[in-house]
């Protein structure tokens, strides 16, 4: 089963924010985002376990989808911004889980070159992240054999 | 003159078969007889030579390739010509050719063009992937740490295309022409500046006495980066603490250099593949050690245009020793 790994959603620009970075919440469009994130999900496998940064725009961006499936959002610092070596072993050894995990766009750089280094996945010729974007990584025991891209859907909430 | 075409046609590398209107082999040059000399797997060689010739007797071209498996894995192409204008044939020839080389020609390029395309795709793809994350990113930490991410996956980009520069340059034959050139100064000039990465790291970098007397045939330059290369090697796979050691040996005709580490070792089973190129026994280290996977390819062509080889000894756990051999140089005439 292929493990979805999500950038956070659009969140409130930094400038527009006084508070703590950590806290700052998705704006109009990321919360549009996050719900377009259940169908994308539910395309792919049936997602047992949320795992995510513990800042509110990554926890935020899969809120919905967790609580779609009765699930809770389990918060892991390894995810957090600034990780790399900590995030590769988490999503190696989450390889072939049925889990969506959320971070940041930097981890996500990090985790997807080394598995374009050391597992040889092929990113693409353009690979990209939007914010709410989801790469799919196919993969078991520790390592991962293809990676897909998928853009973010809006989708409004009712 | 039948008596020298038949010599002729021996000294051909194609195997040559001829036969008459009725099959009855005629001519069968040396490389043909070879083949046809019926070992084991050699009888399906024979068979289809001779199942070509009876096409061709029925007045169509025929071509077709023959996988052998025994004794030696090989291929052969066999092509097969109807002789004479009238219907049926006067006679026929099978022309035989062992592609086998060929085949393992191009299935070294191919490999080596995927290989390529992965290899240049991945900091190509990181470049691409960071520049969307920089993109509309204001917290300055944040900025700093991707700009450098960004800075070192276009470096280890420009490494990869001039290691590949370097090696079809060297591949081509090295440039210039190879001079004597005193073996003390090779070491001198390759392990320059090894010495402060070494101490960075933690790694005692130990160079044996050479002989200022002792010359070897070289190109300084090519010569200098291979062994540099190997130094290099040495460094990024020894722990702290550890050292890497350079000694030179001579013999009659040729004049060893060794650098030996007491690092993690290298694999029996991956000891002949590590010159390959673009190979790597451990990705994830190479990643951190910033390798391009075309060192050693580079060391062994050196070594090769050179006139000499490469190799190395290894236990898993306690070290590998890499030991380039290359001829003696004698002093050049003094003028006048």
């Amino acid at each position: 089963m292929p493990l979805l790994l999500v950038r956070h959603a659009h969140a409130h620009a930094r400038r527009d924010w006084s508070g703590d970075d950590r806290l700052r919440p998705l704006s109009s469009n990321g919360v549009k985002q996050a719900e377009g994130l259940i169908a994308t999900a539910r395309k792919f496998t049936p997602v047992t376990r949320v795992l995510s940064s513990p800042y509110t725009r990554c926890v935020q961006a899969v809120q919905p989808l967790a609580a779609t499936l009765g699930l809770g959002v389990e918060e892991v610092p390894e995810l957090e911004e600034g990780q790399s070596s900590a995030a590769v072993r988490l999503v190696r050894a989450l390889a072939g889980k049925d889990v969506a995990i959320c971070t940041h766009g930097d981890v996500i750089v990090e985790v997807l070159v080394t598995l374009a280094d050391e597992d040889r996945v092929d990113l693409g010729p353009n690979p990209r992240q939007a914010k709410g974007s989801v790469w799919v990584l196919d993969g078991s025991d520790g390592s991962f054999s293809s990676a897909q891209y998928l853009p973010p859907v809006l989708v409004e909430t009712v | 003159m039948l008596g020298l075409l038949l010599q002729a046609v021996d000294r051909a590398n194609q195997g040559l078969v001829v036969c008459d209107e009725v099959g009855t082999v005629v001519v069968c040059n040396a490389p043909a007889r070879e083949l046809m000399n019926a070992r084991d797997g050699d009888l399906l060689a024979e068979k289809a030579i001779e199942a070509a010739l009876g096409r061709a007797l029925s007045g169509a071209e025929h071509e077709e390739m023959l996988d052998l498996y025994s004794p030696t894995r090989h291929t052969l192409e066999i092509r097969a010509f109807p002789l004479g204008t009238g219907q049926p044939p006067a006679g026929a020839v099978a022309l035989v050719d062992d592609v086998s080389e060929l085949r393992r020609l191009e299935a070294v390029r191919r490999d080596f063009v995927a290989n390529l395309s992965h290899e240049l795709k991945t900091p190509l793809g990181a470049l691409s992937l960071l520049a969307e994350t920089l993109d509309g990113e204001e917290d300055p930490e944040v900025v700093g740490r991707l700009t450098s991410r960004l800075g070192a996956e276009a470096r280890r980009f420009s490494r990869i295309v001039d290691d590949l520069l370097d090696l079809s340059r060297i591949e081509a034959g090295g440039t210039g022409t190879l001079s004597p050139v005193p073996l003390s100064a090779v070491i001198a000039e390759a392990v320059d500046g090894f010495h402060d990465q070494g101490t960075t790291r933690g790694i005692r970098l130990d160079v044996g006495q050479v002989d200022d007397s002792i010359l070897v045939m070289a190109n300084r330059r090519d010569l200098c980066s291979a062994v540099a290369n190997l130094v290099d090697n040495a460094i990024k796979y020894s722990e702290p603490g550890a050292a890497v050691h350079v000694s030179t040996s001579v013999s009659e005709s040729r004049a060893c250099i060794r650098v030996r580490d007491e690092g993690i070792g290298i694999p029996r089973r991956e000891q002949e593949r590590i010159f390959e190129r673009f190979y790597r026994v451990d990705r994830a280290r190479s990643r951190w050690t910033g390798g391009t996977g075309l060192g050693l390819a580079i060391v062994r062509h050196v070594a090769a245009y050179h006139g000499g080889e490469v190799s190395v000894e290894s236990v898993e756990g306690e070290g590998s020793s890499f030991t380039l051999c290359i001829p003696l140089g004698r002093p050049e005439p003094a003028d006048g």
